[in-house]
């Protein structure tokens, strides 16, 4: 409001005159401000001469012992009955964890859950992901400085290792004698991701897979089968089980990669140890244009040739080949054992397992019985002693007997090997103890990966010969080979 | 005259008067300007330049999304020029390109004079059905699609071997023929509703006088739509057969879900191998060197395209 007209207001209230102003709202706020200022006059002139008064009267000592000892009382009543501290925040551990199979995640959910429960005040968030988004995200986030607290993702030199170089990964290699988890796992499979940076260990597994050949136990027994222990009793199981009418093997080729782990356990069959760890790691040295390769991508295509494949397999995604073969539409199915527990509940028929024969009986015998992923600590945790103890608690006995029990074959050294949960899991536990270890030799290379698919689809589709397919991927092979080297 | 009217009906001259020339404005003058176009420049710096100055500069790298980013001047563009896989790539986007600028594009002007021009009932639900695909999920539509071509169950298949054409079923996603062709039907069902709408409402906006007139000179209904609909939604049409033109070249999800660019490449398009290459190679650089010749080549297309419109426009 204008001084003036503020001024004039004043003199009206103090007069006491004008009453048509008193309608006024600002009349009304400065007549309220001036009662107000009085009665706050009059309450400041009452405290001053009370505080005058209690100034002049001054406390005997007794007085000022009681006052003392009413002080003191206060204060440790107000201790003793002070409401207790507050609990501590509740901490959410972040645990991001690559896999697609739902039985799979919901056990990694249930296992977390008990192990918040040993902890209280303790949550666990469990994120799965599949193997691009796991391999996509994750890389995202640790570049950028953030990430899970635990992850559990795949191993290899464009994953797991690949963070360790780039400084993202806390370093386990004390951790794991610390925490004695080379005593309840095989520092073999321990070791088995870590080989290409030649010790230091950044990620640890929990489980084995195996690769291999999944039967319909139904259909053998109708046509008096059995699981094939020689490449010969192989392909004459083939042939019958083609005669008698039905189709042998489900297989996904739309995807790639099912199509790829037929050509990869061919590989394993036909060629030298040696030279597939060579391609592994990247090393020079082996060629895919070899006879050995030459051999296992003639196999696949003779298959091909032979009818062994369901109708429009190239068209056919994973889950439709697995549906193909849980529903006893085809007798086999080559996939990897992380398909158990699928198998073992959806299945109509009891399945069964064995490792694909040698076609040399002169080389060692190797599959694709491979630790699976591992787990990692990023080292941008806010818990990581805690991390660290949710790990230490996936690698106990507790957990993995939990493993066992849903089919899978865990890393752990039982002490006594737990009684089968199935058929199915009796027969991998048998077939990853006959055969070496093995390598999705393609892992390190996914270019060359892209590479080997594309040519396989094409080779199974008539549109290349195997040498040419093997050509197409030598050139890729070659290349990453070349990239590797600088 | 008529210059005159209209800058007073624009509130600047009135007529007869020369229009007020702008003289220079000061920068003071401008700075509330400035303040006002401010927000929209800095979210553009933010959200547009600067991740587009990044990946020219990605580009010109080999980081692999871990680790430093080392520069390798232009090695990655010589890598793209000689890899046969982009060319692979640019030539089923060049097809999808041609493809889409006839067949979603057909379907939608067809659909949107049957439901302007004809008075068929119910026209509000139809429209709304045709539309219905656009405004799905790509993951949902993909899933169906998926299903729609799948070898043993698959709908097309089913129908065919229903009525006794058993050769004829395959797998059409798993063979290099039918694979392209068939990602390209599935984006066409998203992509003709969008056409279709705009179509409609361009139509809705000519006027009835036209085709009575022509109705008048005697002209038949083909006549009337090549003679008054087409010319009418001129403009509405080139802008569709751009948008569509650079959504063709766009494209992922359809292909990422479906198929993955495969079976042996045969629906590899731009973006998918841009991300393949960023993201499943770990070649960010490389990628990032295919998302700039993606955009250059985008670019192109669309000035090419606007330059012969206007062109024909002015004739």
């Amino acid at each position: 409001m204008e001084e003036w007209k503020e001024e004039v207001y004043e003199v009206i209230l103090r007069e006491g005159t004008c009453p048509v102003e008193k309608k006024n709202p600002t009349f009304k706020i400065l007549r309220r401000r001036q009662v107000m200022n009085a009665r706050l006059r009059m309450l400041f002139v009452l405290a001053l001469v009370l505080a005058t008064l209690s100034a002049c009267a001054t406390p005997t000592p007794e007085v000022v012992k009681e006052k003392e000892t009413v002080v003191v009382r206060e204060t440790v009543e107000k201790i003793v009955t002070a409401t207790p501290p507050p609990p501590p925040e509740p901490v959410k551990l972040e645990v991001w964890f690559l896999s697609q199979s739902p039985e799979e995640i919901k056990l990694i959910e249930g296992l977390s859950a008990k192990f918040g429960e040993k902890h209280p005040g303790v949550s666990v968030t469990v994120s799965a992901y599949g193997y691009d988004e796991m391999n996509k995200t994750l890389k995202l986030a640790l570049d950028g400085g953030i990430g899970p607290d635990v992850a559990y993702c795949s191993p290899g030199g464009i994953t797991h290792l690949a963070y360790a170089k780039a400084g993202h990964l806390i370093e386990l290699t004390d951790i794991v004698k610390e925490r004695g988890w080379d005593q309840r796992h095989p520092m073999d499979a321990i070791m088995y991701p870590q080989k290409e940076l030649g010790g230091p260990i950044w990620g640890v597994p929990f489980d084995l897979t195996n690769v291999g050949v999944f039967y319909n136990k139904e259909i053998f027994g109708k046509l008096g089968l059995k699981p094939a222990t020689t490449w010969a009793e192989f392909e004459a199981l083939l042939s019958a089980i083609k005669t008698a009418g039905y189709t042998p093997f489900s297989v996904g080729a739309l995807d790639g990669w099912p199509l790829d782990h037929y050509f990869i356990i061919l590989g394993h069959v036909t060629t030298p140890i040696a030279k597939i760890e060579a391609l592994n790691y990247v090393q020079p040295g082996v060629s895919l244009t070899e006879d050995s390769f030459v051999q296992a991508a003639t196999i696949l295509k003779g298959w091909v040739d032979k009818g062994y494949f369901n109708d429009g397999f190239l068209a056919a995604s994973y889950d439709d080949a697995n549906n193909l073969f849980i529903t006893g539409k085809t007798a086999m199915h080559i996939g990897g054992t992380w398909n158990n527990a699928t198998f073992v509940q959806q299945a109509d028929f009891e399945p069964g397992f064995f490792a694909v024969p040698r076609v040399n009986p002169d080389l060692e015998w190797h599959s694709l019985v491979t630790p699976n992923n591992v787990w990692v600590l990023p080292k941008y945790s806010k818990h990581q002693e805690l991390a660290l103890d949710y790990v230490d608690y996936m690698l106990s006995g507790e957990v993995a007997k939990a493993l066992w029990d849903s089919g899978d074959i865990p890393t752990f050294s039982f002490a006594t090997l737990p009684p089968a949960t199935s058929g199915l899991q009796a027969d991998v536990y048998r077939a990853g103890l006959a055969t070496g270890i093995g390598y999705y030799w393609a892992n390190n290379m996914p270019e060359f990966a892209e590479a080997e698919v594309s040519a396989l689809q094409k080779m199974v589709g008539g549109e290349l010969s195997p040498q040419q397919a093997l050509t197409m991927m030598e050139e890729s092979h070659a290349k990453e080979v070349a990239r590797a080297q600088q | 005259m008529t210059r005159g009217l209209l800058l007073n009906a624009g509130g600047d001259s009135v007529e007869g008067e020369q229009p007020r020339r702008h003289g220079r404005v000061s920068w003071m003058q401008s700075i509330p300007a400035y303040l006002y176009v401010a927000p929209a420049y800095v979210l553009f710096a933010a959200f547009f330049l600067r991740p587009l100055v990044e990946l020219c500069y990605l580009s010109l790298t080999n980081w692999t999304g871990l680790g430093p980013k080392v520069l390798i001047d232009l090695d990655n563009y010589r890598e793209l020029a000689a890899d046969p896989r982009f060319w692979q790539s640019f030539q089923h986007n060049v097809i999808w390109m041609l493809a889409a600028v006839v067949v979603p594009t057909s379907i939608g002007l067809f659909l949107a004079v049957l439901l302007v021009r004809s008075s068929i009932r119910g026209r509000l639900i139809y429209r709304t059905i045709y539309f219905l695909p656009q405004v799905l999920s790509s993951v949902v539509v993909s899933v169906i699609w998926r299903w729609i071509y799948n070898p043993t169950y698959g709908a097309i298949n089913s129908v065919l071997r229903a009525v006794g054409l058993d050769s004829l079923a395959k797998g059409w996603l798993g063979d290099s023929a039918t694979a392209l062709p068939a990602l390209f039907i599935a984006w066409s069902w998203v992509h003709y509703g969008f056409c279709m709408v705009i179509f409609v409402a361009a139509l809705q906006a000519i006027d009835e006088t036209y085709y009575d007139a022509a109705k008048v000179d005697g002209a038949n209904s083909l006549q009337q739509f090549w003679h008054v609909t087409l010319p009418s939604i001129y403009r509405p049409l080139t802008t569709v057969i751009l948008l569509t033109v650079i959504s063709a070249f766009q494209v992922f999800d359809l292909v990422y879900i479906i198929t993955k660019g495969g079976p042996a490449r045969a629906t590899l398009v731009l973006s998918v191998f841009m991300y393949d290459n960023a993201f499943r190679y770990s070649r960010v650089g490389y990628g990032a060197a295919v998302g700039v010749a993606l955009g250059i080549v985008i670019f192109l297309v669309s000035l090419v395209y606007m330059r012969v419109r206007s062109r024909l426009e002015a004739r």
